[in-house]
């Protein structure tokens, strides 16, 4: 028997292995859902998705992935983050992380550059406007019979309110997830559950950039 | 205190460095990577005069002074009646190349070990080489030199009719203990050690450690009471407690706290440290053996194959005091072993991101 004094340590759950030789990385859980979901419709099977827990941990994140079990395997890695505000900057930072580690950065987003691993980067919506992944799904969810509903619905809380919701992508998003069964899915659940249209034109970048990894 | 060790030629490591090594020193990687390989290599490079000259050994019971203990084999002899046991040792059973086992301490000095295969020539020996061929293993001996970090230096001659002895035999200088088989440690190991930290009034130096995990842990005498001597704590519920009771994992955490204890100012080399020991007291134990580690100065290498024993580690050496812990992994690269050493940082993010480090 343990005594009651020595036991505090919780079962620690098992920690997260690099079993395919291509890694693509996202910013947390919705959007390794939302890719995982995506690639299963490509039927793209080498690829291994991860989150390195928003942005600001990225650095930190790259430092330990070099030194992970199996890295030394990976034959290609995809960085993706949200342009935010801004597209080009949003680039740029990445870029700098991936060349502080000796990491070879592609000219431009959407691009693969050859490597020892060879390295890719796409910067959402679409690597020249601000934004982020929910507004890339927004696009492809363009002639959906709730955008009617959704953008009567904020043009209600813009007046209540004297002003947008500052996130709009964001919480358009959450409201046609709401009008989804069930009602309280995250984006990742509902592209797992198969609601998000892969085939629409809008993915075309992102179906090219997976592609190519 | 050893900051780096470089490895040439020796069983499966080609060219080999592990650096920078730290008070605590975790070795992780897959089976039959070359953690073993790596602990008996460090144990030849501190300890050549016990490996090589064991019957000269201040405590000739002790078998585990044949670096082959390592392997499980308890008397594999110094006889080169069989080349293949000692060609064991050398890369790629590649027997014209020399092993060389290099420690470099953190004040810059270096002790270095080399073996080599030389043939018996009457107009001088000569070393053996791929392009010499040899069939009489009466002209082949292994030749072990150490150079020790004073400057001194001796040489031992292994052939068929045994080991000869160096001239002006040189005693290791840095205190070393093993604790590898946890399965046959007995009690009266742990109380043989136990006395000669009591012989020089150290004892509650032990008890002081074990109260990281046993609070109520007052001392710890030997007794004779109930038959052969063992080690008995008194813990504040009359009678004094037989350790063999107090759980598995006390025992354990004596075990390495005493050899932690006997090698002050040396090394311990452990393998598999997690033994015996539940997940959930891990960081307990962890805490105990960090402050022993420190107490007696003690450098510690232990292979592990156990994420939670890594997690427990971290989180004791996060917890007080300088960061003097290092995990490094064994990993096969193109087919050749490097080491995969992790700082605090890239372990803290690899444990709060759960990322998988052995």
């Amino acid at each position: 028997m343990i005594p009651e004094q020595l036991v505090e340590t919780p079962q620690p759950a098992t920690p997260r292995k690099l079993d395919k030789p291509k890694l693509l990385i996202g910013e947390g859980k919705d959007e390794v859902l939302v890719f995982e979901a995506f690639l299963s419709h490509l039927g793209i099977l080498d690829i291994q998705v991860e989150d390195y827990c928003g942005k600001d941990r990225l650095p930190d994140y790259l430092d330990a992935l070099s030194k992970q079990s199996g890295f030394a395997q990976i034959k290609s890695i995809g960085v993706t983050r949200d342009a935010d505000a801004d597209a080009a900057g949003a680039f740029a930072s990445l870029c700098d992380h991936l060349s502080r580690r000796s990491l070879v950065t592609p000219a431009a987003s959407g691009n693969v550059r050859p490597g020892t691993p060879s390295v890719g980067v796409m910067i959402f919506p679409d690597g020249k406007n601000g934004g982020m992944l929910e507004d890339l799904c927004l696009a492809a969810l363009g002639t959906d019979s709730l955008t009617k509903c959704i953008d009567v619905y904020f043009n209600c809380v813009e007046a209540a309110k004297n002003a947008p919701p500052k996130k709009i992508a964001k919480a358009r998003i959450h409201a046609w997830l709401a009008a989804q069964e069930p009602p309280d899915l995250r984006l990742g659940m509902a592209a797992q559950k198969g609601l998000i249209p892969w085939n629409n034109n809008s993915f075309d970048q992102l179906r090219g950039f997976l592609t190519a990894l | 205190m050893i900051h780096s060790f470089h490895i040439k030629n020796y069983r499966g490591f080609s060219d080999f460095k592990i650096e920078p090594l730290e008070q605590v020193n975790l070795i992780a990687g897959s089976n039959n990577v070359g953690k073993t390989s790596l602990l008996e290599g460090l144990y030849l490079n501190i300890g050549p005069a016990a490996a090589f000259s064991s019957n000269l050994d201040s405590n000739p019971d002790e078998s585990s002074t044949r670096h082959n203990i390592f392997r499980g084999f308890k008397d594999i002899g110094y006889q080169l009646d069989n080349v293949v046991k000692w060609g064991w040792l050398f890369y790629g059973k590649d027997l014209s190349k020399n092993v060389e086992l290099a420690s470099t301490l953190r004040d810059g000095r270096v002790q270095e070990i080399t073996m080599g295969w030389w043939i018996e020539h009457k107009s001088g020996d000569v070393p053996l080489t791929s392009d010499i061929p040899f069939d009489d293993l009466k002209t082949l001996y292994l030749k072990a030199t150490a150079k020790y970090i004073d400057g001194s230096e001796q040489k031992w001659r292994i052939d068929r009719s045994g080991h000869r002895l160096p001239e002006n035999y040189i005693f290791d200088s840095t205190p070393l203990r093993l604790l590898f088989n946890v399965s046959s440690r007995s009690p009266q190991e742990d109380t043989k050690w136990f006395s000669k930290l009591a012989d020089v009034g150290r004892e509650d130096e032990v008890v002081n450690t074990l109260r990281v995990i046993e609070p109520r842990l007052k001392d710890l005498a030997v007794s004779t009471s109930d038959g052969p001597a063992m080690i008995y704590g008194d813990i504040g519920v009359g009678r004094r407690v037989p350790m063999s009771q107090m759980g598995e994992g006390m025992v354990r955490l004596l075990s390495l706290v005493l050899e932690i204890a006997n090698a002050s100012g040396g090394i311990v080399l452990v393998d598999e440290v997690e033994n015996g020991l539940h997940h959930s007291v891990l960081t307990n134990v962890w805490k105990a053996i960090r402050t022993a580690a420190r107490q007696w100065n003690t450098q510690l290498f232990a292979t592990t194959h156990s994420w939670e024993c890594i997690r427990a580690a971290h989180e004791a050496f996060s917890d007080s005091g300088p960061y003097d812990l290092g995990l490094h992994r064994l990993e096969r690269n193109n087919g050749d072993i490097k080491a995969v050493t992790y700082d605090k940082k890239t372990l803290e993010t690899s444990v709060e991101m759960n990322l998988e480090v052995r």
